[in-house]
């Protein structure tokens, strides 16, 4: 038998976080994309925030990793 | 979550767009030109810049920037519902417009009133609004009142259908602010209707729109005051669903009979402002000044939208208000330019925000 | 760092001020600065300065720009502008005043004339299409009765919510005619009806007067229209529309003629008028006395000399230069200029992408070039990758020699490829696991680990977490050393609270977690409780809230290690998923392009990843920017379209 709560423990970490940063992203690159249209000389500002939410990803593929790597 | 427009997307550009508008340093150099030539050549340093390069080689002077500051207006406002095509804010940014459409209409229908030539007419005009010049240039042509509205129904537009219906009683009179009165009346209407769903962004544009009654109620209040119209007469002209004026309080500030006395009654109100003004003004009975004291209130307040939320329909009321004062600021310096009017008279006019 | 600023005067007799300004000029160190902002109406004797010739170029700037914009747009031939631009640029500045005004004179009245013309027509025709709309819907009514000698034909809309009023149209119309008449009527559309009444042209004012006292509206006609059937009409309108098109083609085509024939001169002076019109428009930030001009503005302190002595060695006495002292919180406004050695240069392009930084700040640039690389290497770790992405920059660098951007994003790359190998040699990768099959190389093993980035995931998390506390912990100092230069004590002394608060509260974790002996716990205790105080002194009650935002940042460089192992597993899969193949081939091809695509992930990934660790963790802790770039006054590269 094999244990899946790990998994899909590590899997929820992970779905979740990237779920999040996906909304974040999607809302932030269209007002970003929006004031570049208008000002391109933001664009470096607006790289950085879009790039922001993804911590919340990345936090989370590092639980998911550390259950899938620590807890088997 | 409902999907609607994308106002990150759209508010951004808006709010980029509110980035390039002149800057009152901009506007303090404006005032220090000699001329309208400079202004001309001065706005060749903004964003007005190709309007009003295009316009030079057609007209000059006054109407080159009136072209052109019409033409930057409509570039604006058709950018923007370009952003909102097909959702409920295409609709909101449209009530808004008409506001300047029936401005427009009531000083073709008052210059037809009194015979003025089309040249006069035109420099009446506000450059704002969705009518088109075509539309605008048609109309001008038309010999009398009746015929402007019966334009306006050949064309299908809708404001015909006010000025239509009460067209006989105008004629019977001879007053022309029947007619003023029903198309104002119909816009109100029209927008209270459009906005009787009370989503969000209607709520938002519902509080602009009630404050304009308000303010149109005030000014009508007035005007008869001074003209000593008849209680059960002046009734008829005021419009219903102000914000913060009721027909009954309109009616008691009608009945003081003069106008410190009805601008007594608005003191618990946001336009007690009014009662600020110089004592002359009531004396003579200066409307005018005090019109152009609401009109200012009203602006200070639609630019003020701006700072509303940020993923709603504010964003873009505030941008249209703020880009409708930088057209009539610039406007009020060029005609002064003509008038040899000082530049500290001119800075009282402009309204800053 | 940054070049030091000096704030100066320039003074000298006004006969002198244009050689002066050709001096500096040719000098091209000072950047201006608008002395009008600096002085207040009324404060002292001196004034604005009002430009001379200013409005006249602007004005025939205008008009050279607006003949532009009303002929139509042809392709730039370059070589006929350098020709004309030669010519020009011998001119003096009364002679190309002359010159222009001799073609605009040439060609502003036909421009007019065409373009009022032309927009005479547009109107029109959109008139006409709107007329031509409304007579195609009430065509068919009109067919229906019958056209008389004598009669008229009159066209009334009705609003639906009015119909009765038709009836009564109809009873006062047999009326008036005795029932001479025809009237029909049908809906036009939602809101209305349309009806056409005929009737005896005796009855004419009666029935218009008719017409006049209801709710109806006549349908209004240009007055050329008038009294004709409407099928005649349409076809009236129609061949009326052929025509204005026809004429608008005709303009169209003068309008070409003239292009052809000028538009090459016209691009040219309205270049050589702008740059004029530039040059004109720094007068306008002059002040003057009676007979002196006052120049002010900032120039680097390694320039001053040389920027004195051009003056004095055709000036001497008459025009000085004096050094403004300028109060610590006013150079806030003194320009940015870096002073940065060449290997920092890309990354003052990056830092400007944001925002440039202010001038009393710590210039972040050469900490991010040297940590920007290292974490970029930390993340790609690999041999092969690192070799390929510096092959790839290397090459796009010599291809694309004009493209400034691209120039700095390909260096950035070539000194982030450098750690990369050398990580990947620590980690042991090659093409991910592929080096080690095939036993050419393995992982190092430092500190009693060996750096196998798959297996040894918890050391380096706890390296990357390391490295956060680090960085976050030199962005704090470096926030201590700009509060200090803004002399903002406060600032200064919240920040040093927040590395007590960080440092106990990282003694608390290690030692609850047994890392570090147990007892340590309560001393980590006692250094957050001392923190706490110092930061809400500084940053006030919400202060306190910032210890967590920064464990939070600290926490966020674990991307480091996240992302590169992200970047592994897509090499082992690939590696994997060819190797299973049956064909080899099969099997090379799989695996070579889910490296490719890994690659070019690695070259965008760790890229933004690492930018954004300088962005928003570490810059948050100390970088305020908003300068403004140094632009010393001086002619700018000549565009590449003319000359």
């Amino acid at each position: 038998m094999v244990d899946w709560g790990i998994p899909i423990g590590a899997g929820i970490a992970f779905g979740l976080g990237a779920l999040g940063t996906g909304i974040a992203q999607s809302k932030i690159g269209s007002a970003g994309a929006g004031t570049i249209a208008e000002k391109p000389e933001a664009f470096g500002l607006m790289v950085v925030l879009v790039a922001i939410p993804e911590t919340m990803v990345i936090l989370g593929f590092v639980v998911a990793a550390m259950m899938m790597i620590m807890l088997v | 979550m409902v999907v609607r427009v994308e106002f990150d997307y759209a508010n951004a550009r808006i709010k980029g767009m509110k980035s390039r508008l002149l800057t009152p340093p901009v506007f303090e150099t404006l005032i220090l030109k000699p001329d309208v030539e400079s202004i001309i050549a001065e706005l060749e340093n903004t964003p007005y810049k190709e309007e009003i390069e295009k316009a030079t080689v057609q007209f000059s002077g006054i109407k080159c920037i009136e072209v052109a500051l019409r033409k930057d207006f409509t570039n604006a406002f058709r950018k923007i519902l370009r952003f909102m095509e097909g959702d409920p804010a295409e609709k909101h940014i449209k009530i808004l417009l008409s506001r300047w459409d029936i401005q427009n209409i009531k000083t073709i229908l008052r210059g037809k009133n009194i015979h003025l030539t089309s040249a006069e007419i035109v420099e009446c005009l506000v450059p704002a609004g969705q009518l088109d010049d075509t539309t605008l240039i048609e109309l001008i042509k038309q010999p009398d009142v009746k015929a402007v509205i019966d334009l306006l129904a050949t064309w299908g537009i809708e404001y015909a259908k006010p000025l239509t219906r009460n067209f006989k009683e105008y004629s019977e009179k001879r007053d022309l602010s029947v007619l003023e009165y029903a198309i104002d009346k119909f816009y109100f209407e029209n927008a209270l209707d459009k906005l009787s769903e009370k989503s969000y962004d209607d709520r938002i544009l519902l509080d602009m729109i009630t404050m304009e009654i308000d303010v149109t109620n005030i000014k009508n209040v007035l005007t008869m005051i001074r003209d000593r119209i008849d209680i059960e007469e002046a009734e008829i002209f005021l419009i219903t669903g102000g914000q913060r004026l009721n027909i009954e309080r309109l009616i008691t500030m009608i009945r003081t009979g003069t106008l410190e006395g009805a601008i007594k009654f608005l003191d618990t109100t946001p336009y007690n402002f009014l009662s600020e003004l110089p004592a002359h003004v009531f004396r003579t009975e200066k409307i005018s000044v005090i019109e152009k004291e609401l009109e200012k209130y009203l602006i200070k307040r639609g630019i003020s939208r701006f700072l509303g939320d940020p993923l709603s329909i504010a964003v873009a009321v505030g941008y249209v208000w703020a880009k409708y004062n930088e057209i009539t600021n610039i406007r009020i310096i060029a005609r002064c330019k003509t008038a040899d009017i000082t530049e500290k008279e001119i800075r009282e006019e402009l309204i800053y925000v | 760092m940054l070049q030091k600023m000096k704030k100066v005067q320039v003074l000298g007799p006004k006969k002198d001020l244009q050689s002066v300004v050709d001096v500096l000029y040719h000098t091209g160190t000072v950047q201006l600065e608008d002395i009008s902002k600096t002085i207040r109406v009324g404060e002292t004797l001196i004034r604005k300065m009002e430009i001379e010739k200013g409005g006249e170029i602007a004005n025939i700037l205008v008009k050279t720009g607006g003949i532009l914009l009303a002929l139509p747009k042809i392709k730039d031939d370059i070589q006929k502008q350098s020709l004309i631009y030669d010519e020009v640029q011998k001119k003096s500045f009364p002679d190309l005043v002359v010159w222009t005004n001799h073609v605009i004179e040439e060609l502003e009245s036909t421009t007019k004339e065409l373009a009022t013309n032309k927009s005479d027509l547009e109107f029109t025709l959109n008139a006409l299409d709107r007329y031509e709309k409304i007579i195609k819907k009430i065509l068919p009514l009109e067919s229906q009765l019958p056209i008389l000698e004598g009669f008229e034909v009159t066209v009334i809309l009705i609003q639906r919510e009015f119909r009765e009023v038709l009836d009564l149209v109809k009873n006062a119309l047999a009326d008036i005619t005795k029932n001479q008449f025809e009237l029909i009527s049908a809906d036009i559309d939602e809101l209305t009806i349309a009806a056409v009444i005929v009737f005896n042209k005796r009855y004419s004012e009666p029935v218009h007067s008719l017409i006049f006292s209801q709710n109806v509206n006549e349908v209004r006609l240009p007055p050329e229209y008038l009294g004709k059937p409407f099928s005649e009409i349409l076809q009236l309108i129609s061949a009326k529309k052929a025509k204005s098109i026809g004429e608008m083609a005709v303009i169209d085509e003068k309008r070409g003629k003239l292009s052809e024939e000028w538009y090459q001169e016209l691009v040219v002076l309205k270049k050589v008028l702008q740059d004029r019109n530039d040059e004109a428009s720094v007068f306008g930030k002059f002040g003057q006395t009676q007979y002196t001009f006052v120049i002010q503005g900032w120039i680097p302190k390694k320039y001053l000399q040389r920027t004195k002595e051009a003056l004095n060695n055709i000036f001497g006495t008459r025009v000085i230069v004096n050094e403004l002292d300028v109060n610590p919180e006013k150079m806030d406004e003194a320009p940015t200029f870096y002073d940065n050695p060449a290997i920092v240069k890309p990354f003052e392009f990056l830092m400007a992408l944001v925002s440039p930084p202010k001038y009393r700040e710590v210039d972040p640039s050469p900490i991010l070039a040297i940590f920007f690389p290292i974490f970029f290497g930390l993340m790609v770790g690999d041999i092969a990758y690192g070799a390929i992405i510096l092959v790839f920059a290397a090459f796009m660098k010599k291809k694309y020699k004009t493209e400034i951007w691209l120039q700095h994003l390909m260096n950035i790359l070539i000194l982030s490829s450098i750690p990369s190998i050398f990580f990947g040699v620590l980690y042991g990768e090659f093409f991910g696991d592929f080096g080690e099959m095939m036993g050419w190389i393995h992982p190092l093993t430092i500190a009693g680990i060996t750096w196998n980035r798959v297996d040894a995931l918890v050391p380096v998390l706890i390296l990357a977490i390391a490295i956060g506390v680090f960085h976050v912990f030199l962005g704090l100092s470096l926030g201590i050393i700009n509060s200090l230069a803004k002399k903002s004590k406060k600032h200064a002394i919240e920040k040093a609270g927040m590395m007590v608060a960080i440092t106990g509260l990282l003694v608390v974790i290690t030692a609850t977690a047994k890392m570090i002996p147990e007892i340590l716990v309560q001393p980590g205790l006692v250094m957050i409780i001392i923190a706490i105080p110092l930061i809400i002194y500084g940053g006030g009650f919400f202060g306190v809230f910032e210890i967590m935002s920064t464990v939070g940042n600290i926490l966020s460089y674990a991307r480091i290690m996240a992302i590169g192992m992200a970047s592994v597993v897509l090499a082992l899969v690939a590696n994997r998923l060819g190797g299973s193949m049956e064909v080899a081939l099969v099997g090379f091809v799989i695996a070579a392009m889910l490296h490719i695509l890994n690659i070019v992930l690695a070259m965008f990934s760790p890229f933004l990843h690492s930018f954004r660790l300088h962005m928003v963790e570490f810059n948050s802790k100390f970088f305020e920017g908003g300068g403004t770039m140094y632009k010393p006054f001086r002619k700018e590269k000549e565009d590449e379209t003319v000359k």
